[in-house]
């Protein structure tokens, strides 16, 4: 939050750096005169017996209240500023946590993908979120502040990233087990990368080349996978899991936790426990040549 | 009570048996303890009833829910009416306590417990009688409703438990003209057990009708 | 011992009725003693003494999870094991270090400040340490046996509700509905006594800070644990008997139970401090000569704390979603709060300016709590500021701000408060050079445990994570926060070994080591079993200091009111200006609370296994036991 990339945390790295001055000021006074107390009136003989009711009421009530009304201003300033995006929003976003991982989904592009949440640079965007489960938080700091997923609530609220570029987000409210691996990016590309995204992502899939892939696409439908899982355009169709209808094209896998390489993915598939213990996602009895298979389908579909 | 003549009968005092017997100036460490704990009780219920009006206020759909009977007022205003009529026994029983009448003192108590037992019964019947069918875990509304009349029902037992120690102690004499405190001190709970029934009444039967 | 070291005073008393006192007051030796004790101080003593072992317990736990936090996916303990530690830690720290720590030295001090022989309702008083003492137990219990409370000290529905098998949150529930037994029944101790016990003469413009601060955090007690209670009895039927309070599903809201805990939650951080400020303001003017500055306006402070505590739960909720207009009411209300905080700090550092220091252990302690309250307020009001809040919440910055609130706020001057009774606790001195390495070890390692995590915080790292990857900038001041940790432990060490060497070889203390200003340094260091053996008139706020007050022990020997030498008896007094009421008896050693205890423990672990029909034993033992209490009133045997 201290590089702030976006409007919305801008204006918060420009509250940051002010309340910070105020309070740096307001402690150096008070620890010095405490200090000075310490250290120099130690032999002196003369104690004062007055009251000190006026050195309180300047010092501990008006000085701070002045501040403080000030600081409120602040405060109200900040939450009317934050409250409507600049320009009216182009994209629409909804997303949903699950334990331990993010459901995004482009209701207007019709499709839906997992803990990557890609959006065009420079203009804001709106974000729709709930909860598939418990309470989570949706937060990057370089872009915007936390804002809770609660059941049967909908928060709605808006972010936008000044440049291209990549931004870490974690989920700030304690889910369970996991919680520490509940990461996911923002990508913020140039409106016209992120249009041929958006294209390429709402696409289904098309059928296999290879014989391992095809392969791997008959384990996927036939096998337990096909019961959490969905890749459009195949019998894939379960909603318990990430869609995996373009997982090939992800940075990472399992919400920030592993790289998405052939070798990790094996490894998640094989038994995810050892990757992210406690995650949902059971370990999946397959023969090395089904993993092997699968994973190549999987790694496939970019 | 100006101090002086309080000195004197403290000093009289320094003998408990001996202590004062009208009573002393100023409220005993006992009131106090009652009604500290009473502000904390009433805190309690006040949570309650605040949290059913949430809970009321945020869901969106119809109050009662449509698969919850609406409140029943018979068996309800019954036992509300006598908790709030048993008041009156009790007030009787702490002047009996103060004029030192122990025969007036058992009978006012006795009607009181009476009246108290009566409210139980009722309650009772409020839950078997008029919703055989519906539980605590059904929705929120039933949890509610549920809850804190049970709670409030519990308290009321309490309340009954400690009557009867009182009728017991006034009985083999242990309580009477010379230390008729505790009969003061229950009736605090109970006439907050009485305020408190009223306001279930209203939250929990009446305010569904609103 | 040397005589002169009695306050001249005290031994004409002493004299005159220390003798029969002595007699009347003895208690039981033995075992049996021990669990029939009423005595307000060995009560009070206890009471330290088990909190201090649940702080160290809760303390290691902190450093398990430092351990693990030492560098990037480091693998010390497993993610479920962590999430049990920091649950814990949080909920045992707060609930059975923090408040129980304090109330110790209420029961040791508040009678003695007040010039009485007890607490109010001393049978109380022992059957609130009893609770406190068993819900610990049962708390911690739940550690080894692997099913500790894992839904962090705030336990967040739903994932605390249908989301969490087994026993963990049901330790969590129970445990807390039992220790607010004890909690409640000691704040109306507290309340009754320092309104109705306080020694002739102590008007209310008299009363010693400390005794205000106890009283104030007694009041919040009352109104602040009934949302805890009914939160979480709500959400124990809601695990065990399916009711449906907080299941969205069924028109139950989660939210209720945010505004439920924080209707709660925010006034017990203010619950913890009160007393702990009443410490500093006991210290400082001991020790700068003179009498506090301001006396009104911090008695006023102290009082509007406890008052505007009760509106400003939502700034924990900032980030919840709820409409602007409340978000700027709480945000207003915050920065409010902080008038009272700053009223306080600049009578002390006023009282500082004008007075003469004396640079004791428990001085020093009370600086260095000046510097972190300081740096701990200032990060508070910076999340008054809702946008700032929304976006730092749940983040390593928020543990920065309560770390040092709570322990620069309420461990810091439990130190300080610590060395400075001492003597009179235990009659012996401890070694002021050791004193000095104590505060720097602490002070330092607190400070390199607690600052890194603000830079960590604004670096982004969310707080309750078990591990975190690296290179994100976080490796640095993870480790450095970690090895603070270990310094503090240090530190903290060489404190207990200082306190462990004073207690069987320090040198023997004074009445009055310090030169103090009230009442509790007019009894015998140790205090004798009735405390005074004549109940003094209190002639001003700094009774010790005023020259008459002491006076009067002497004058009042031969005063049957004042000496009370028939039985266990203390003095009533009104409730505004202290003037005499009564002389009331008091109760004597008893087991029944010790009983009743042990049946409300079985009653909750019956509760816990699903037994009900125990449950129903119990509670009919626990009735019959308070019937029996009841029926033993003091003065009727
Ligand atoms: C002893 C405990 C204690 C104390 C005293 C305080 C004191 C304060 N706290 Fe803190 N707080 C906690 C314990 C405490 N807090 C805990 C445990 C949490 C986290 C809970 C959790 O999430 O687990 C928390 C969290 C917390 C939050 C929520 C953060 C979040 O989760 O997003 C907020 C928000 O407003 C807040 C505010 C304040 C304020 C304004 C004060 C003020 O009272 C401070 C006032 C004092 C001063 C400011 C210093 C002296 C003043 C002056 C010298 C005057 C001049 C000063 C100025 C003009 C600035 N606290
Ligand atoms: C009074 C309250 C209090 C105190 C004193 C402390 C003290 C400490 N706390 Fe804690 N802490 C909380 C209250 C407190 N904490 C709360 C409320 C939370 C939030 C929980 C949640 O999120 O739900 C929290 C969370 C918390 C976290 C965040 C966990 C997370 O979010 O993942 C961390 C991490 O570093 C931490 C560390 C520490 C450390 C190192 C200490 C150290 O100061 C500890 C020092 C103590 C010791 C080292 C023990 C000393 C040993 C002895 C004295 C030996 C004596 C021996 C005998 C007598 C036999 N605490
Ligand atoms: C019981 C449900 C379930 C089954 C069966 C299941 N998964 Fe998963 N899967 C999940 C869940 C839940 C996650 C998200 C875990 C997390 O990140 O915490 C997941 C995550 C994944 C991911 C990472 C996706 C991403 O974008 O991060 C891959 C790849 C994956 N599963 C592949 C498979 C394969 C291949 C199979 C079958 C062999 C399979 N899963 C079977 C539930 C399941
Ligand atoms: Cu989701 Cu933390
Ligand atoms: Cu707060």
């Amino acid at each position: 939050m201290l590089s702030p990339a976006g409007p919305k945390a801008d204006s918060v790295a420009v509250l940051w750096w002010i309340l910070f001055w105020i309070s740096v000021a307001v402690s150096v006074v008070v620890i010095a005169m405490m200090l000075w107390a310490a250290l120099f009136r130690r032999k002196e003989t003369t104690v004062k017996h007055d009251s000190g009711q006026r050195f309180v009421l300047v010092l501990g009530v008006a000085i701070p209240a002045a501040i403080l009304i000030g600081t409120f201003g602040l405060s109200v300033g900040g939450i009317a500023g934050n409250a409507d995006p600049p320009t009216s929003t182009q994209v629409t976003i909804e997303v949903t946590g699950h334990r331990w991982w993010w459901e995004v989904r482009y209701p207007e592009a019709g499709f839906a993908t997992a803990n990557e949440i890609h959006v065009p640079a420079g203009t804001p965007v709106r974000l729709r979120l709930r909860t598939a489960d418990v309470i989570h938080s949706f937060w990057v700091p370089e872009l915007m502040p936390k804002i809770d997923l609660l059941p049967r609530r909908v928060n709605e609220t808006w972010f936008s990233a000044d440049h291209p570029g990549v931004y870490r987000g974690q989920c700030a409210e304690f889910c369970g087990t996991q919680h520490s691996h509940m990461a996911f990016s923002v990508v913020a590309q140039p409106p016209a990368a992120f249009q041929a995204w958006l294209d390429q992502q709402s696409a289904p899939v098309t059928a296999p080349d290879t014989e391992q892939e095809r392969q791997g696409l008959a384990v996927l439908e036939s096998s337990s996978c096909a019961t959490c899982h969905t890749v459009r355009g195949t019998e894939a169709d379960g909603d318990l899991g990430p869609d995996l209808t373009h997982v090939g094209s992800r940075d990472r896998l399992a919400a920030g936790a592993i790289p998405n390489t052939f070798g990790y993915m094996a490894g998640w598939v094989s038994n995810s426990q050892t990757v992210k213990p406690g995650n949902l996602m059971p370990p999946q009895q397959l023969t090395p040549d089904e993993l092997r298979a699968v994973v190549t389908y999987l790694q496939s579909l970019e | 009570m100006t101090t002086l003549q309080s000195r004197t009968t403290a000093a009289s005092a320094v003998r408990p048996d001996r202590q004062a017997p009208e009573r002393p100036a100023g409220h005993t460490t006992a009131w106090w303890g009652m009604v500290l704990f009473l502000s904390s009780e009433a805190t309690t219920f006040a949570c309650l009833l605040a949290s059913y009006f949430y809970v009321r206020f945020a869901d969106p759909g119809p109050w009662p829910p449509a698969t919850a009977p609406p409140p029943e007022l018979f068996w309800s205003s019954l036992e509300t009416g006598a908790l709030v009529l048993s008041c009156v026994p009790m007030a009787v029983a702490v002047r009996a306590a103060k004029g030192g009448r122990r025969g007036a003192l058992v009978l006012s108590q006795v009607v009181v417990w009476l009246l108290g037992a009566a409210f139980v019964c009722f309650q009772v019947l409020d839950y078997v009688v008029t919703y055989p069918e519906s539980t605590i875990s059904e929705d929120a509304f039933g949890s509610l409703s549920y809850t804190i009349t049970g709670l409030h029902t519990v308290h009321v037992i309490a309340g009954l438990l400690m009557v009867l120690v009182l009728i017991a102690s006034t009985a083999v004499g242990r309580l009477g003209k010379r230390r008729p405190e505790p009969v003061g001190i229950v009736a605090l709970y109970w006439y907050f057990l009485a305020a408190l029934s009223v306001a279930v009444y209203l939250v929990v039967y009446i305010s569904p009708y609103w | 011992m040397s005589a002169s070291w009695v306050l001249p005073e005290r031994r004409v008393a002493e004299a005159a009725v220390g003798e029969v006192l002595d007699e009347v007051w003895e208690e039981e030796p033995g075992l049996k003693g021990w669990v029939t004790t009423v005595n307000h101080k060995r009560i009070g003593r206890r009471y330290l003494v088990t909190a201090g072992l649940f702080f160290a317990l809760s303390g290691i736990q902190a450093l398990v999870m430092r351990t693990q936090l030492i560098g990037p996916e480091a693998d010390v303990v497993s993610p479920e094991v962590y999430n049990q530690l920091f649950s814990l830690h949080g909920t045992t720290m707060i609930f059975f270090f923090a408040t129980p720590m304090l109330f110790g030295f209420g029961n040791f001090f508040l009678p003695l400040m007040i010039g009485t022989r007890d607490m109010a309702f001393p049978r109380l008083n022992a059957f609130s340490y009893w609770v406190f003492l068993m819900s610990g137990a049962f708390m911690f219990a739940s550690l080894p046996f692997g099913v500790a409370p894992n839904g962090g000290w705030f336990a967040y529905v739903p994932l605390t509700a249908d989301f969490a098998p087994g026993l963990n949150i049901d330790f969590y529930t129970l445990g807390l509905l039992f220790l607010g037994v004890s909690t409640t029944v000691g704040a109306i101790n507290f309340i009754v006594t320092a309104l109705k016990m306080r020694a002739p003469g102590m008007t209310l413009s008299r009363v010693p800070l400390f005794v205000w601060g106890v009283v104030t955090t007694s009041f919040m007690v009352l109104f602040a644990l009934p949302p805890l209670n009914v939160a979480n009895l709500m959400l124990f039927m809601d695990r065990r008997f399916e009711t449906k309070f907080f299941a969205p599903e069924h028109g139950g809201d989660v939210v209720l139970w945010q505004h439920l805990f924080w209707i709660f939650g925010h006034p017990d951080v203010y619950i913890i401090v009160l007393p702990a400020l009443g410490i500093i303001s006991s210290v400082i003017p001991t020790f700068s000569r003179r009498s506090i500055v301001a006396y009104p306006l911090v008695v006023l402070a102290t009082v509007a704390t406890g008052i505007i505590s009760f509106g400003v739960w939502v700034h924990h909720m900032f980030a919840v979603g709820l409409a602007n207009v409340s978000l700027t009411f709480f945000s207003a209300a915050t920065l409010a709060i902080t008038i009272p905080g700053g009223i306080q700090m600049l009578a002390w550092v006023g009282t500082m300016l004008r007075g003469r220091i004396v640079m004791t252990t428990a001085m020093l302690y009370s600086c260095g709590f000046i510097v972190a309250f300081m740096l701990g307020g200032v990060t508070g009001v910076m999340f008054a500021v809702v946008p700032f809040d929304q976006q730092i919440t749940d983040s390593y910055f928020v543990v920065a701000h309560f770390h040092y609130v709570l322990f620069g706020g309420a461990v810091l001057p439990i130190l300080a408060g610590l060395f400075y009774w001492w003597p009179k606790m235990t009659g012996r001195m401890t070694s002021p050079r050791w004193g000095i390495w104590s505060f720097v070890l602490v002070f330092v390692g607190f400070n390199l445990t607690f600052f890194p995590m603000h830079i960590s915080g604004l670096l982004g790292m969310p707080r309750r994570i078990y591990t975190y990857e690296d290179g994100l900038g976080w490796n640095a001041w993870n480790l450095a926060a970690t090895l603070g940790s270990y310094v503090l432990a240090v530190g903290l060490l060489l404190t207990v070994a200082i306190f462990a060497h004073s207690l069987f070889r320090g040198p023997r203390a004074p009445d009055d080591p310090w030169g103090a200003n009230t009442l509790e340094w007019a009894t015998g260091s140790p205090p004798k079993h009735y405390n005074f053996p004549v109940v003094p008139t209190v002639h001003s706020l700094d009774p010790m200091w005023d020259g008459k007050t002491l006076q009067t022990m002497e004058t009042h020997r031969h005063d049957d009111e004042r000496t009370m030498t028939e039985e266990h008896m203390a003095l009533r007094t009104s409730e505004l200006d202290g003037r005499f009421e009564a002389v009331m008896p008091m109760p004597s050693d008893t087991p029944v609370p010790f009983v009743v205890a042990l049946a409300m423990l079985a009653g909750f672990t019956a509760l816990l296994f699903s037994a009900y029909v125990v449950a129903y034993v119990a509670t009919a033992m626990v009735a019959l036991s308070v019937t029996w209490w009841l029926w033993h009133r003091p003065g009727v045997e």
